[in-house]
């Protein structure tokens, strides 16, 4: 039997980046019970805390990367223990010795994206604006009710620049007086930070704190659960302290005080999806479904792993950058569980969610077709 | 000839009612035990329970662990030994409302809830019980089966009396129906009946409230609450028992069938920080699941058990030889995972559970029946009893206690014994009980002996010129026996043996109801010897010889027939060399009946002094409970006698030099602050 020496630089990297917890674990497996990589091969949480808290963290594997910070290991374990925080901090050493192993490698290019233009896509910073061509939107100034943060994919991405457009009309229909940063706009930085990359976080958190402070904007609305992740829970690090409300819930703001109308339907079967960031990191659930139901026609029904349960699309923790083979997406068995549900819509508001369950939607048999949505797109067709 | 009732003995002084010496608040094992104790110790107990009878969770097992005895055998012929006893008074349905007072002296208020039966005229004859129409989920089976609105808590229940379920009867909700109050046939039925609240004076209280079981339905874990096939330990418990929902057919909720392959889940509700949970280990769930998994396997020895835990805890005496014994049995697996319940089916019902292995990456399994087990909580409304008695609670809700003495509360007075001082195993409440009796015992010595009274035995009957007129009564033990032996045969056998006027059975014969009956058949037969077919005279034979005291013969007008351990344990898989077996053990012991002697017992003087054998923490503690006798004991176990008291002397002269000419401290001394100033306080 081998005798190993563990790393101590490992165990104080983790302890200094508050993922102490990890000492907590006592090897019940829960963790590898409830995740979803597990689904579609064997990977252990288990053994990655095991490791790390004797050292023997092993930098040049894939696995420690795998992990896509769903938080359902977290709200699962009796101990305590925060595994995201301490996978984090074993990616942070991979980040500083530039350790990006296998199908890893792209992130690489997007920390140089993120570096030059301030988004994950590698558009030009000066374009960012592009999606609001011809549409009702204007430059935030002081004073507007809210700022409406679009985000990089929203921004860049052919998709997702629909759910933008889908996103301003509303706003404007709902007579709220909103504007937007442009190319002011930066990167939240929320899934380069969870690649291990806490400088280039830093510097993107605070450009965007500049222009927010520099514009006097008080209250921010935006369309993906990880904007909302990093400026409700990470932005306050820095003593900032905007107020944040995310689309779904704004909406169904506006809805339920009468500011907007749905005076349409939309008849059709709908599954929701609950992104991980929206539903286990800050525990909306119910806003979304409750704007849902008050859509004429619409039937809502539910999957098998929804709410606490929902199942992560695959696309957090910086892994909507990387490679995944077919066979390991669990964006497949999603989709599938939205057919099983009855559904003909997978309605969902993530960016990550949506690119990944649109593309997992093509390989679904004809007749279990499938289309997904971001919710905007439902109200706006309801309108 | 009139036998002597074997219930609760009527006061002769009424003005003392209210005054006793001990107050002993929860009447399952643990309280039990203290009762007896102080009562033989000279106390006079006041016996208290919430519940309708005596008994606390024991009562609801099938089996003990490591021995695996039969719970209800060890505890029933307590029962009696309580009703029995002229210094224990039980009070059953009652709570404590308030204690005024001090150690020593206490007042405590309390309310009888009302049963709607009056005790003094019921018999137990369940005769309303056959008649009620109303049907409810049974509280002591979990609500696994029926019962009827008025019932016995359960069979072997002391005080053996009915009580009516207010929620549920149609006169007290409705005022329709009265048909139990026309079918009575003593009139002890009042439907008018109300709480009655009344005090007691004593001068102690011992806290025996237990515990309540983890509540797996308030975030439906794994599944219980909504998946028909998830049960609990206890529920498990109730339907290995042959006094439960299926008289002893282990069969699961959803269609009754057998299940072949069960699984255990532990820790449910322990040793986890999330919220609703229990962060402590509860101490008695890995043995007892051990248990379960025998037991089930005795019922079907094809089944497939496995147990899904993270450790297994075995630090008590035989715990480690009893893991040892569940694990070598066929088709047993101890799988170190926690889990999740996947899905269930929706035809079969069967559960799915998804695990973890170290190399085999996750496996999910389909299970017939999922048994979570549980672990222990505070008994329920346990700031109700912290504010009553006004004692501390510790961080987990159980009873705030003294590292060095976890019997004594944070009020003096009052002490704990048992699971409310923390999640432990029966021996344990045992000997905490104990330990409360030599503390209260310690507290009032001075009124040792002044309230209690000895117990009085009839008159013995001279049975010298009388033939031998043998009764005998088989017991089928729940179905130790019963499920082995043919009862009914050996009865039947035994009535043609010679000597034997009469045979009957029972199903537990140390019950209450049994002991009646043996009662009654001698005085109306005129039996002047007893031969009992049942268990070891280990368990019961001095509850059996008092039962024959209690009839008026000699005591050792007792035969006990072993056909549990010499037989039916034994030839378990052999029914018909069993029954033989037991016909012949039967027959020996009445031709054994047929000679004895009558033998009388007689008390000899003996010096009231006691050898404490080890000076260690325990010795130190049993012998002074002091630590001023302490630090000379440890002095003595270093030199000879006269030394040890020439060291005293000496102590003595140095401190009365020291007192003699120690000054009166005169004018001022100082004292610093926290916050760094000196105060000068005036002294002298």
């Amino acid at each position: 039997m081998d005798t190993l020496a563990p790393e101590k630089e490992i165990i104080e990297v983790i302890k200094e980046q508050g993922g102490d917890s990890f000492k907590y674990c006592y090897q019940c497996g829960r963790c590898d019970v409830v995740c979803p990589w597990n689904r579609v091969r064997d990977f252990s949480m288990r053994k990655i805390i095991r490791q790390a808290t004797f050292g023997l963290t092993e930098i040049e594997q894939e696995e420690m990367w795998r992990c896509t910070t769903c938080k359902t290991c977290v709200d699962n374990c009796p101990r305590g223990v925060d595994q995201i925080t301490a996978g984090v901090a074993l990616r942070k050493l991979g980040a500083e010795y530039d350790v990006y192993p296998g199908n890893v490698a792209p992130v690489q290019t997007v920390v140089a994206n993120l570096t030059s233009e301030g988004n994950s896509l590698g558009g030009e910073r000066e374009k960012r604006a592009e999606w609001a061509k011809g549409l009702p939107v204007k430059t935030y100034t002081e004073g507007m009710e809210v700022l409406y943060f679009t985000g990089c994919y929203l921004s860049y991405d052919p998709r997702m620049r629909e759910v933008a457009a889908a996103t301003a009309t509303i706003l404007h229909k709902a007579g709220v007086d909103f504007g937007i940063l442009g190319s002011k706009e930066s990167c939240c930085g929320e899934s380069i930070r969870k690649t291990g990359n806490e400088e280039l976080f830093k510097r993107l958190a605070k450009e965007n704190i500049k222009e927010f402070i520099d514009h006097g904007v008080k209250k921010v609305v935006v369309s993906s659960p990880h904007c909302y992740h990093s400026f409700k829970n990470e932005y306050p690090e820095f003593m900032v302290n905007f107020e944040v409300i995310f689309i779904s819930q704004y909406v169904n703001e506006l809805v339920k005080s009468g500011r907007l109308e749905l005076t349409g339907e939309y008849a059709k079967k709908v599954t929701y999806h609950d992104p991980c960031y929206l539903g286990r990191h800050n525990g909306i659930y119910d806003e979304p479904r409750e704007l849902l139901q008050q859509v004429k026609g619409l039937e809502l029904s539910e999957m098998v792993d929804n709410r606490e349960k929902s199942l992560c699309c695959g696309g957090g923790g910086g892994r909507i950058w990387m490679e995944t083979p077919k066979e390991d997406r669990f964006s497949e068995l999603r989709v599938r569980q939205a057919v099983d549900a009855g559904a003909e819509v997978l309605v969902t508001s993530c960016p990550y969610c949506i690119t990944n369950f649109t593309d997992s939607s093509l390989d679904l048999d004809e007749g279990d077709a499938l289309v997904i949505k971001d919710i905007t797109e439902i109200i706006l067709d309801a309108l | 000839m009139e036998s002597n009732p074997v219930e609760i003995l009527p006061f002769d002084n009424s003005a003392e009612r209210n005054l006793g010496d001990v107050l002993v608040v929860g009447g399952g094992i643990s309280g039990i035990q203290a009762a007896l104790d102080l009562a033989d110790s000279g106390f006079r107990v006041y016996l208290v329970d919430k519940s309708p009878a005596l008994g606390g969770k024991m009562s609801q097992l099938d089996k003990t662990f490591p021995s695996n005895d039969c719970s209800m055998c060890i505890e029933s012929p307590k029962f009696i030994e309580c009703a029995r006893n002229p210094n224990i008074e039980i009070i059953t349905y009652t709570e404590v409302d308030r204690v005024e007072g001090e150690a020593g002296d206490f007042k405590v208020t309390l309310t009888k809830k009302p049963r709607y039966i009056i005790e003094e005229k019921c018999t137990g004859c369940n005769i309303c019980v056959d008649y009620c129409p109303v049907k409810i989920p049974d509280p002591f089976n979990q609500e696994l089966s029926e019962n009827k609105s008025v019932h016995i808590y359960f069979s072997q229940a002391v005080p053996l009396v009915t009580y009516v379920d207010e929620a549920t009867c149609l006169y007290l909700q409705e005022g329709k129906c009265q048909i139990c109050v026309g079918v009575c046939k003593t009139n002890a039925i009042d439907l008018h009946q109300k709480p009655e609240q009344f005090e007691l004076e004593v001068g102690a209280i011992v806290l025996s409230p237990g515990f309540d079981t983890f509540d797996p339905k308030l975030r439906n874990d794994f599944g219980y609450g909504l998946m028909q096939n998830v049960v609990t330990s206890l529920d498990f418990e109730r339907i290995l028992c042959s006094t439960g929902p299926d008289e002893g057919e282990v069969r699961r909720p959803s269609d009754l069938a057998h299940p072949k392959k069960i699984a255990w889940i532990q820790c449910v509700g322990s040793r986890q920080v999330i919220d609703g949970g229990n962060s402590y280990c509860s101490a008695v769930c890995c043995t007892y699941t051990q248990k379960q998994v025998i037991l089930a396997k005795d019922h079907d020895t094809s089944l497939d058990a496995t147990i899904f835990h993270n450790d297994i805890r075995a630090y008590g005496k035989d715990f480690e030889r009893f893991y040892q014994r569940a694990e070598k049995l066929d088709d047993v697996r101890f799988i170190r995972s926690y889990v999740t319940v996947s899905h269930e089916d929706p035809e079969t019902n069967n559960v799915t559970i998804r695990y973890s292995t170290l190399d085999d990456g996750v496996k999910e399994e389909e299970f017939d029946l999922v048994v979570l087990s549980v672990g222990l909580n505070p008994p329920k409304n346990v700031e109700g009893l912290s504010k009553t008695f006004d004692i501390e609670l510790n961080e987990h809700g159980f009873c705030k206690t003294v590292p060095n003495n976890p019997i004594l509360t944070s009020r003096k007075g009052v002490f704990v014994s048992g699971a409310f001082q923390g999640p432990m195993d029966i021996p344990e409440s045992v000997v905490s009980a104990s330990g409360a009796d030599a503390l209260v015992g310690q507290l009032l010595d001075a009124r040792r002996g002044k309230l209690s009274r000895e117990r009085v035995y009839p008159e013995e009957r001279d049975t010298s010129a009388e033939e031998p007129k043998i009764g005998v009564v088989v017991c089928h033990c729940g179905a130790n026996i019963g499920r082995v032996v043919d009862i009914p045969a050996v009865v039947e056998y035994a009535s043609t043996l010679p000597n034997v006027t009469w045979a009957g059975e029972n199903l537990f014969a140390c019950s209450t109801e049994n002991a009646q009956q043996i009662a009654d058949a001698i005085a109306e037969k005129g039996l002047n010897r007893l031969v009992l077919a049942a268990c070891t005279p280990r368990t019961h034979e001095p509850l059996f010889r008092d039962t024959c005291r209690e009839a008026g013969i000699n005591q050792y007008f007792f035969e006990m027939a072993n056909i549990r351990e010499h037989c039916s344990w034994v030839h378990s898989k052999q029914k018909d060399e069993a029954t033989q077996k037991a016909q012949d053990i039967v027959r020996m012991s009445v031709a054994r009946a047929s000679l004895l002697e009558p033998l009388q017992e007689f008390d000899l003087p003996v010096n009231r002094a006691a050898l404490v054998v080890g000076g260690g923490i325990a010795g130190m503690t049993c012998a002074y409970g002091n630590v001023g006798a302490v630090s000379y004991q440890t002095i003595l176990s270093f030199v000879d006698y006269s030394t040890f008291f020439m060291v005293i002397g000496a102590s003595a002269i140095i401190v009365f030099f020291i007192a003699m000419y120690m000054d009166e401290p005169k004018g001022q001394i100082s004292e610093v602050l926290p916050d760094g100033t000196v105060h000068m306080i005036d002294v002298g």
